[in-house]
């Protein structure tokens, strides 16, 4: 036993091929084999347990057995593979322009013949050196991979039920659902594939692989809105992913190296560190680039919370994390970064309080804390750098949660408005539970969203300016998320509960991911502590913060996080003993309304003699007219337009882009 | 005297007591108000123990409610308030017991939003409207204490030796204005009133009755119990001067509540964003180090 444990983990680069390759072959026989409908399904479940479990495997085996822990795996090839890397590279390349003459848009042509100039240009000028570290796991790509797996393979599994019913309504000229799961299981292997690789001809590959599945998956139904909002996703990437090659280019230059270790913090590297970060402000969808991720809800829902939780933006803020720690000497640069990542952490918070479409809600949050990594990644302490993590790893689950009860929501009601979500625990009763967890997770204690933003605010005392844009950031988010929690808990009176119709694959994702939600709650602060804060720790080896944060996680302040959860467990308990021994059906009354309310109490109190389900709001007005009380939530349309404070937010993120670069040439020199 | 010793020095003993001193607390408060005002006014007003007598009458009345929901939301929001001042009093982390005061007021947010009333609906929105008005406020309160001690435990505070009124005075003035949002007094009683004669009937607690309403009741005496107790804190080091200092604040935003009709919500948060949060931003850099 001992010694095929011992030989797996010699086997670790195979397990990383396999986890970058199998879900491109298992798509492909998807692709193939989509007429045949049974062997689709259980293709799609190996899929997903292939991801789940190659993830996990990866993780561990990267991490060494117990005589040997390995900080950071190392697959080391000789120069010449670095052939292999530039051959996938032009491919990719290659499948870029072709798929800008296909749609026949010129600015993508030329960006993308923008990209294969500067990398057939890295790749012959500079000295090759002997060796070349292709592929590097170290806890910032565990955590990655992890998230990856984890919400990728309970989204892939949500997404059987919800493409079988979505082929039934699919428009005219939509794309087949192999196509659909051919870029959308192979887009996991490439996100895996993203984050593990080290040398930056396979970086950018995956980088535009991902890229292109995004366009592809968004475009999946066909129509003129899919194909604009498709065409706008792969415009948008292509230029940040001439940011990144343009920095790779730079680095070959300047014979600095060709992988991440070049990025040693030396003032000649500032310059492509700097464009690396605004690569990943490209895919992380931060102001000034958003308008990416918000035309992305177009696409079926699945795709929306891969993109949003498990890989795409996740890519970006990535990217940030693994850079940042090396440049804290360059205060200006760092804290422009801080700057932009705070001001999209506010900007679209604000401006999800003035949003009624659930998908869009969901959108801006999303940026919202990406743009709070970013944040978290400039301030230059190891505190903030944790909290960043944390974000990453406890945002996946919770939004990709969301996504999905969003995508179901939607597909029972046949809207996505959240001003039509009346009576959801009548209707929908397994969903709304786990949405409200999922909308509890991302603002409430005990969970690790709200940890994570208490830690970033902590960290920011010695930075003022951040500091209000991420003290005003949480109060909007605290504005449209309690709306949205509100709304989704309208209901009358039901005598007894009702059950909800729900197929066991969309059951067994939602209720998964809910799980994972609510143990990652209770454990949050051992997971932080044991996991992030080490991490931290180990990135910023010389600050003397590293002693701040062990004494901040003293006895006492694990101390009132399970106060919290024991009250909270308590409290919930004692509520449900409470609510069965005291409420009696005799005591149930229909709401006060301005008259004398239209619905008698036996229908409030027998929902079938109900036919709207919900019952309404109708009262006798003057001389026994019925009328119909309508209401909704706030949400200062006639105030606040979304365009013109978009705009404004656009041209101050570009001044701020300005102002980095300004920043990078004035530590040059 | 051996007795409040052993009570102030052990955790649970102190819990116990803050949780049946507060709510007390938090009537007698209410009880001066109601005298107070009706002075001012030229009334006699209500003897000074009627809402303790109005709460026990509460929760001899009949149960009258909408569903279920509606009331186990109404106890998390109790419970979490208990939660708040329990964490306060034993001096943990600023901001985790300002998460968890919202998480209770959330909580309210939700059980009046469910009920399907008009009015409780709207109520409830301005609710959320005074939580965005006044949680900056709070958090760059808790921030100017840290810089003030160096920790964000409430426990550090109490090390201080000088009152914290001394450096944060501006701090204490947008605080009287969270107060008044807190204690739904004029001009900022937009989501719920004293009085059920309003365009909004009575708001977010228009659907509760009886000793459901009496619950809310006590969460709302825990409240001010606990904002009060905020106030005592700017003088830390005489408590005859804390309670001094709290009553002037009482009265002070008592006064004001006489003399200011309520106005729109979104006033408020127009207000609270620019007055109140921008002198305790001049507080906080005053304070900078």
């Amino acid at each position: 036993m001992e010694r095929i444990i011992n030989s797996l983990f010699g086997m670790t680069h195979w397990v990383l091929i396999a986890m970058v390759v199998a879900p491109i072959l298992l798509g492909s026989l998807t692709f193939l084999l989509q007429k045949k409908e049974k062997l689709r399904t259980f293709l799609i479940w190996l899929a997903s347990a292939v991801v789940l479990v190659g993830g996990i495997l990866l993780v561990w085996l990267s991490a060494g057995n117990e005589e040997n822990v390995v900080k950071v795996w190392q697959w080391k090839v000789s120069s010449s593979f670095g052939m292999i890397g530039f051959g996938l590279e032009a491919f990719i390349l290659l499948a870029l322009l072709y798929v800008g003459f296909k749609i026949e848009n010129g600015w993508i042509v030329f960006l993308g013949l923008i990209q294969t100039g500067l990398a057939i240009a890295s790749h012959f000028i500079g000295t090759h050196p002997e060796s070349l570290v292709i592929f590097r796991i170290d806890n910032l790509t565990r955590i990655l991979i992890l998230v990856t797996a984890v919400v990728g393979s309970a989204i892939l599994v949500f997404s059987i039920n919800y493409m079988k019913e979505h082929e039934k309504h699919a428009p005219e000229g939509a794309g087949s659902p192999g196509r659909f799961y051919f870029f959308f299981i192979s887009f996991m292997g490439c996100m895996i594939g993203l984050v593990a690789s080290n040398n930056f001809s396979l970086f950018s590959t995956f980088w535009e692989a991902t890229t292109l599945c995004s366009f592809a998956l968004i475009g999946q139904d066909g129509g003129e809105a899919r194909r604009v909002n498709a065409t706008r996703a792969l415009l948008i990437n292509s230029f940040g992913g001439v940011l990144l090659l343009g920095a790779v280019f730079f680095l070959k230059l300047n014979h600095c190296g060709e992988d991440f270790q070049s990025l040693t913090g030396s003032s000649i590297t500032v310059l492509p560190a700097m464009l690396f970060c605004m690569a990943a402000f490209t895919k992380s969808a931060l102001f000034p680039f958003q308008s990416w991720l918000l035309g992305a809800m177009v696409a079926p829902t699945p795709v929306s919370a891969l993109l949003h939780a498990a890989t795409m933006v996740k890519a970006g803020v990535y990217l940030v994390m693994r850079i940042s720690p090396h440049y804290s000497q360059y205060t200006s640069f760092m804290m422009m970064i801080a700057f932009t990542g705070a001001l999209s952490f506010a900007g679209a918070a604000f401006l999800a309080c003035t949003q009624s479409n659930a998908k869009k809600v969901l959108a801006y949050s999303t940026i919202s804390n990406l743009g709070l990594v970013v944040a978290c990644a400039g301030i230059e302490s190891p505190l903030a750098y944790a909290a960043g993590l944390s974000i990453i790893a406890f945002h996946a689950v919770s939004k990709g949660l969301l996504f999905l009860c969003v995508g179901r929501i939607e597909q029972k009601l046949g809207s996505r408005d959240i001003e039509m979500m009346d009576g959801m625990p009548y209707k929908m009763p397994f969903t709304t539970m786990v949405a409200m967890v999922g909308m509890m997770s991302m603002l409430l204690p005990p969970f690790g969203m709200l940890l994570s933003k208490w830690l970033a605010i902590e960290a920011t005392i010695h930075s003022p300016f951040l500091l209000v844009f991420l003290v005003t950031g949480s109060a909007f988010t605290v504005y449209f998320w309690a709306k949205w929690m509100g709304h989704m808990q309208i209901q009358g009176y039901h005598p007894d509960k009702p059950v909800e119709q729900i197929s066991h694959s969309t059951k067994f994702s939602l209720g998964y991911l809910a799980i994972l939600v609510i143990v990652t709650g209770i454990f949050t602060m051992m997971i932080f502590r044991h996991v992030f804060t080490t991490m931290a720790a180990e990135t910023f080896p010389g600050l003397d913060m590293v002693a701040k944060i062990s004494s901040l996680y003293r006895e006492q302040a694990m101390f009132p996080a399970y106060l919290v959860i024991g009250c909270m467990a308590i409290s919930l308990v004692l509520t449900a003993i409470f609510v069965a021994f005291l409420v009696r059906k005799k005591n149930i009354r229909p709401p006060y309304l301005c008259g004398e309310n239209a619905i008698t109490i036996e229908e409030e109190l027998n929902p079938e003699k109900n036919k709207s389900g919900l019952r309404s709001y109708d009262f006798y007005s003057v001389g026994g007219k019925v009328e119909h009380a309508v209401f909704s939530s706030y949400y200062f349309k006639n105030y606040i337009d979304e365009n013109r404070v978009s705009r404004y937010m656009n041209w101050i993120s570009w001044l701020s882009m300005i102002v980095l670069l300004g920043c990078v040439i004035a530590s040059i020199k | 005297m051996t007795y409040i010793d052993m009570i102030l020095e052990s955790p649970l003993w102190r819990c116990v007591a803050v949780l049946i001193l507060a709510p007390t607390i938090g009537t007698l408060l209410s009880g001066f108000d109601r005298k107070f005002t009706a002075r001012l006014q030229g009334r006699v007003g209500p003897s000074f123990w009627q809402p303790v007598y109005d709460i026990f009458k509460l929760f001899g009345k009949q149960q009258i409610l909408v569903h279920r929901t509606q009331i186990a939301y109404a106890l998390l929001h109790l419970f979490f308030l208990m939660l708040t001042v329990v964490l306060l009093v034993l001096g943990e982390d600023l901001l985790m017991i300002l998460f968890c005061q919202a998480f209770s007021a959330l909580c309210l947010v939700i059980a009046s939003m469910s009920v399907r009333s008009p009015y409780s609906w709207i109520g409830s929105q301005r609710k959320i409207l005074q939580m965005l008005a006044y949680e900056p406020t709070l958090v760059l309160l808790i921030l100017a204490v840290y810089l003030q001690n160096n920790s964000f435990l409430g426990a550090k505070v109490l090390e201080n030796d000088t009152p914290l009124i001394y450096s944060m005075p501006l701090m204490f003035i947008s605080l009287l204005f969270v107060i008044a949002i807190e204690f739904e007094k004029s001009p900022f009683d937009v989501a719920s009133s004293h009085h059920a004669h309003q365009e909004i009937v009575k708001g977010t607690t228009l659907e509760f009755s009886g000793p459901f309403l009496g619950l809310i009741e006590v969460a709302h005496a825990y409240e001010m119990a606990m904002f009060f107790g905020l106030m005592v804190a700017f003088w830390h080091t005489s408590l005859i001067m804390g309670i001094v200092l709290a009553l002037v604040g009482f009265i002070l935003v008592l006064l004001m509540d006489n003399i200011c009709a309520r106005l729109t919500s979104w006033w408020m948060v127009r207000f609270m964003w620019t007055i109140p949060l921008t002198l305790s931003l001049a507080n906080l850099i005053w304070l900078w180090r």
